[in-house]
């Protein structure tokens, strides 16, 4: 949950982001192009500020120029009138007239003068200056000769002073043709500004639209990879969530099944551990036995192991059994009842032969545990007791047969000897046919002989690290004790079995049985 | 070479050399269980004359294991002139009582306890 959790918030970022640059992309997008027309704008007011003086200022120079070439015409015409009129009010009239043109012509100098001149114009109009001041005199004497009427020089004069003029007029030409070539200059120079501002605004446009598309690609992009991730997190997702259904239903599954199993078990548990108490031998019938002093001890373990002993009286002695079936629960109870009943039914056959029960014992074990698929066995100690007076006068009799753990005997001064059984017998149940296998072995007991018999549960009894109780333990406890009762043998072996044990769990059935003969 | 393995255990069947050994702890349940490793070893007699069987490294075999063992001695038993060696450990608690009696099932077989 907790990684879901740091995804949506890493995902809101990502859109937080996208948002932030698409928003940044636009601002920057719109800004170059404020800028841009702000740029154009501006280039353009200024060529057309620059153009309109230029105009005006072309425009009035023409008209000064024009007014300077007029004048001077007037003032040419006015002195032909003068030298070809007779009348002196006339004359009067018209060189006042002259005079007037006079200062026409000045203020239009004046006038050009004021203007925005180039360096060329304005040495031309100092040249003239000069020429037209040659002119002047030339009319003036003209005049003054008309107002005199001495009439001498006057064509030759007034060719002077045409000539002059021309010059004058020729070089106002030139200021004008020069102001066109100006003009035409700046006209240009107003188009390449144009043409600038065009080529900017252009560059300007694309580097928006380079930008917008940018933008766009990157927006595109991060909303495409966010696309594939918030796929792959929904795929994700929803494995995890199938996962996790699968999980809490195989889990409660698992709960139920384990809630049965435990009911299961422990209902097993109860009766398996009620068979092996039920059918075990009574301390009455163990203290009727002529001949033995015996005591028993059977604890199953948690989970039982199916032990098994028996001690059935018969009228010479008895019969004892020992066994430890394979495995633990309640298969393992079942072979040991089911051995319990098979040994007990043939001992109510007059003739008694150990490897003979114990070849019947293989042989129905074998084919049950087959029926019950469980291919349990078991290790089958058989002991035929003969009390004194039946085999011998005053000694008893062991015949033993079939294999389990040793046999150990402590004589009545101590002595310890140990029967291995490997020999006398074969897992019970384990083969369909072990006839073969089967022996038997006779001791002679005498008064105060100790026979210890025990299962693996003694022996294999491990403490909390794992180290085993061993035969040697068990050997040396009965050595030290021989002499004592049964009952405090077995009480010895028990506690020091225990004691070994300590806290650990008993993994095994613990039985121990101990006779002594009389 | 073929192995069968899992967690607790693992069997090798050597065909050249005809050696099956066996590692870890065998609790399968029931012959059942057992059957693909019965399979190798009545393999193994059909493949060979003789066949080695390494149990040294065996810490546990389950009662059903010790059956399964016992049936397939007795077919090797069956199996006119087959040599079985039993390589065990002395070590093994369940190895000393059961491998003797394999021996007592079939009094050909070779059995080592190291």
């Amino acid at each position: 949950m907790a990684e879901k959790g740091t995804g949506l918030v890493k995902n809101n970022r990502i859109v937080t982001q996208q948002i932030t640059l698409v928003v940044t992309g636009f601002l920057f997008v719109f800004f170059i192009l404020g800028v841009a027309v702000k740029v154009v704008l501006s280039n353009q007011e200024e060529n057309y500020t620059k153009l309109d003086y230029l105009v005006n200022q072309s425009n009035a120079k023409s008209l000064s120029m024009t007014k300077l070439s007029d004048s001077i015409r007037d003032r040419m015409l006015l002195v032909f009138d003068i030298i070809n009129t007779d009348d002196a009010f006339e004359i009067d009239d018209l060189n006042m007239e002259l005079s007037s043109k006079a200062t026409d012509f000045i203020k239009a100098r004046e006038e050009l003068i004021s203007l925005d001149l180039t360096q060329g114009q304005i040495e031309e109009l100092v040249d003239q200056r000069k020429i037209l001041k040659q002119a002047q005199i030339a009319l003036g004497e003209i005049v003054n000769n008309a107002i005199n009427e001495t009439g001498v020089n006057g064509h030759e004069l007034i060719k002077k002073a045409r000539t002059v003029n021309a010059g004058v007029l020729e070089r106002l030409n030139t200021m004008r043709n020069v102001q066109v070539e100006l003009a035409e200059s700046n006209l240009s120079a107003a188009n390449l500004s144009y043409n600038e501002t065009r080529s900017q605004m252009f560059m300007l446009g694309s580097m928006a639209l380079i930008c917008s598309l940018l933008v766009l690609y990157f927006v595109i992009r991060q909303i495409r990879s966010q696309g594939h991730k918030l796929t792959e997190v929904m795929g994700q997702l929803e494995e995890s969530n199938k996962t996790l259904e699968n999980r809490v239903e195989k889990r409660t599954k698992e709960l139920l099944h384990t809630r049965a199993e435990n009911m299961r078990m422990g209902a097993e548990l109860d009766v398996s551990r009620e068979i092996q108490k039920v059918i075990l031998p009574t301390e009455d019938e163990l203290s009727k036995i002529d001949g033995l002093e015996i005591a028993a001890f059977m604890e199953p373990a948690d989970e039982i192991g199916g032990d098994y002993y028996e001690v059935l009286k018969h009228e010479d002695g008895a019969l004892i059994g020992i066994g430890d079936v394979t495995g633990h629960g309640l298969e393992s109870g079942i072979v040991m009842l089911m051995t319990q009943s098979i040994i007990r039914a043939q001992s109510n056959l007059k003739h008694k032969d150990l490897p003979d029960m114990l070849q019947v014992a293989n042989k129905t074990i074998h084919d049950n545990v087959a029926r019950m698929n469980c291919e349990k066995n078991l290790s089958l100690m058989l002991l035929d007791y003969q009390k004194p007076g039946t085999v011998y006068d005053v000694q008893g009799e062991m015949t033993i047969s079939g294999q389990h753990e040793s046999v150990i005997v402590i004589r009545n001064n101590g002595e310890l000897e140990e029967i291995d059984t490997d020999e006398l017998g074969f897992p019970v149940g384990l083969i369909e046919n072990a006839d073969d296998f089967y022996h038997q072995q006779k001791i002679k007991l005498e008064a105060g002989d100790t026979v210890v018999l025990y299962t693996d549960g003694i022996t294999e009894a491990a403490n909390a690290d794992h180290k085993l109780y061993g035969i040697e333990r068990l050997r040396d406890v009965v050595s030290e004790n021989y002499r004592k009762s049964p009952e405090e043998i077995k009480d010895l072996v028990i506690d020091n079995v225990k004691k070994h044990i300590g806290e650990q769990k008993v993994y095994d059935d613990l039985t121990l049985v101990i006779m002594k003969q009389k | 070479m073929k192995i069968i393995e899992n967690e607790n255990y693992k069997i090798t069947y050597n065909e050249e050399d005809a050696v099956v050994s066996f590692e870890g702890t065998l609790r399968l349940g029931g012959m059942g269980e057992y059957a693909p490793i019965v399979e190798y070893l009545e393999q193994a007699i059909n493949d060979s004359d003789k066949l080695t069987l390494i149990l040294k490294k065996l810490e546990f075999l389950n009662s059903s294991g010790i059956a399964m063992l016992s049936k397939f001695v007795i077919s090797a038993r069956n199996k006119e002139g087959f040599e079985l060696s039993v390589i065990g450990s002395n070590e093994t608690p369940w190895q000393g009582k059961s491998l003797n009696n394999l021996k007592r099932l079939m009094p050909s077989l070779t059995l080592n306890l190291e």
